[in-house]
């Protein structure tokens, strides 16, 4: 995946409607659901070894930077806009995975290999969560990396720009994305009108590589 | 604070259905000093519903989780209407408002269908054998908690100096597998913070050597508290010595560390108004379904003291369970909470 390089006014692709899109290519993952028996308390492994995971099937990603920022579009189909955490459900939700050092495993990272999630949910407004990781269930709500989230809804459809600063404002505990860098994402996405959360969601599966146009 | 203990404790709690008079000071006691705050207003972390009844949340009993042969069962998380509760009222217009001679107090908003006691005093039985008791329930700070090994991220904990399962709200991300996987749905959801709350035993008062607000608010000196492993309290002899105290439905294969001596209740009345000597309106086969089969055995070592008493004898049992001095409920925890002076913390 590249993050393509544009010249546009400042803060332009913040927008998920913004015509400046068109210029960044665009990617279609393939999602699949967690798998439970590979979930980590027994309680979750149980109670969801029968039913489906992964309610999405496909996040359409696109992503560009303007040699400040970095930005990424995220599309998916989910008919139903679940915005809260209500009575017998959960929000929505997306988030995008980066390895913080070449060893991390895709599944959340592990104790001397963490990863960085930008984790957005509709209740969270404009302000993602910048989370570390080491394994399935240590995510931590980490130090702000000053992303910021806006989104849309289409047609049945959720739209989603995910920001930050090309340069980490946290340490260690969020990816640097500079031009010429080259790293890994992931992308999941919960649907959280069919109970997903947590460890439950549609994931893509292996890292893909990222590469930051100069 | 207290020591860290080497070996694990665990704080029990007894309560005598025989005494309950559903007076729901215990649900009021712990309402008032836990659940005020934003997004509280529909728990009560102690309920006292009438049995038979679908308690609270309503038909708890049938929403799975616990454990069943050993692996954990499927639960479901209570919505906020089936606990009910948290309703809001016209305070504004009866108190303040100058209407309260032309409107009476009534609920604002969406009508209510459930309530933390909306079925109190129904029972079961017809007259003159209509039947019901009482039943105080809470967190029961079981040995095995569904809930915290159904937490993926550890947030829900049993602590080791006394067995008090505690939640660390900063760890929780509100994805509510704690609340489908207590058997006694006593998990509250609060939906303002995200973040899953529960009856925390009062462990700020236990710390400091006061009994939980439930217990020492109850007028009827009915709720006991103290060390399982403590051979001369209360709690020990009533469990483990002379078994009168049983644990609520251990089917659900939690080890609940909250028991309840059950209740005698009384004989059935003959058509002819007569007393049926020897006979329990409340019946056996009901009480087995909430406390297991050894409730019969606990019925009759009650009954047996009660009628050793009665021919002016001497019972331990029931010396215990009548409460001459309420020091006797409490074990070390008889500290009068009125001599702390407790430091508020801000943030």
């Amino acid at each position: 995946m590249l993050v393509k390089r544009l010249t546009t006014a400042p803060r332009a692709l913040l927008d998920p409607d913004a015509a400046e899109w068109a210029a960044a290519p665009e990617e279609a993952l393939a999602l699949a659901g967690t798998p439970a028996e590979g979930q980590v308390s027994r309680y979750v492994r149980s109670a969801w070894k029968d039913r489906a995971i992964g309610a999405v099937k496909e996040v359409r990603v696109r992503a560009a930077h303007d040699g400040q920022s970095v930005f990424f579009r995220l599309e998916w189909q989910d008919a139903a806009e679940d915005r809260a955490h209500v009575e017998g459900s959960f929000p929505d939700a997306a988030a995008l995975l980066f390895p913080l050092d070449g060893e991390a495993p895709i599944s959340m990272g592990s104790s001397d290999h963490p990863v960085n999630a930008w984790y957005w949910r509709p209740d969270l407004e404009e302000t993602p969560q910048n989370l570390t990781a080491r394994g399935r269930g240590t995510v931590k709500n980490d130090v702000d990396a000053g992303i910021l989230a806006r989104s849309a809804r289409g047609d049945g459809v959720w739209k989603l720009v995910l920001a930050r600063a090309l340069r980490s404002a946290a340490g260690g505990a969020a990816v640097d994305l500079l031009p010429g860098a080259k790293t890994s994402i992931a992308v999941a996405v919960w649907d959280g009108g069919a109970g997903e959360r947590a460890g439950l969601k549609a994931f893509s599966q292996s890292w893909r590589e990222l590469s930051v146009e100069t | 604070m207290a020591e860290q203990a080497t070996q694990p404790r665990q704080i029990a709690m007894v309560f005598d259905l025989n005494k309950c008079i559903g007076c729901q000071t215990c649900s009021v006691a712990c309402k008032v000093l836990w659940s005020r705050n934003e997004g509280q207003d529909y728990q009560w972390w102690c309920t006292v519903n009438t049995l038979p009844g679908k308690g609270s949340p309503k038909d708890w009993e049938t929403m799975g989780g616990g454990y069943e042969n050993g692996e954990p069962k499927v639960g479901l998380a209570p919505t906020r209407s089936q606990f009910g509760g948290g309703w809001q009222f016209n305070y504004d217009e009866v108190f303040y408002g100058g209407k309260g001679r032309e409107v009476p107090l009534h609920v604002v908003g969406e009508e209510p269908t459930w309530g933390p006691n909306w079925d109190e005093d129904q029972g079961a039985g017809e007259y003159p054998n209509a039947y019901y008791f009482y039943m105080p329930r809470l967190c029961n700070h079981c040995t095995h908690p569904a809930c915290a090994e159904a937490c993926p991220r550890g947030a829900m904990y049993k602590r080791k100096e006394d067995g008090i399962v505690l939640r660390d709200e900063e760890r929780c991300r509100g994805y509510r597998f704690c609340a489908e996987a207590c058997p006694y749905k006593k998990i509250y959801f609060n939906y303002a913070r995200k973040v899953s709350q529960h009856c925390i035993l009062c462990f700020p008062r236990i710390e400091q050597g006061v009994a939980p607000a439930c217990a020492r608010q109850c007028p009827g000196r009915l709720a006991f508290v103290g060390y399982m492993d403590d051979p001369a309290g209360p709690i020990h002899k009533l469990v483990n010595e002379w078994k009168v105290a049983l644990p609520l439905h251990p089917e659900y294969g939690t080890e609940p560390n909250v028991f309840y001596v059950p209740p005698v209740g009384a004989a059935l009345i003959n058509p002819d108004g007569s007393v049926a000597e020897g006979t329990d309106r409340i019946p056996a086969d009901y009480l087995e379904s909430l406390f297991g089969p050894e409730v019969h055995a606990a019925l009759a070592t009650l009954k047996g003291e009660m009628a050793k008493t009665r021919a002016g004898g001497k019972s331990d049992v029931m010396d215990t369970l009548i409460v001459y001095h309420w020091e006797s409920l409490f074990g070390p925890f008889t500290r009068d909470p009125a001599t702390i002076q407790w430091v508020s913390e801000v943030g």
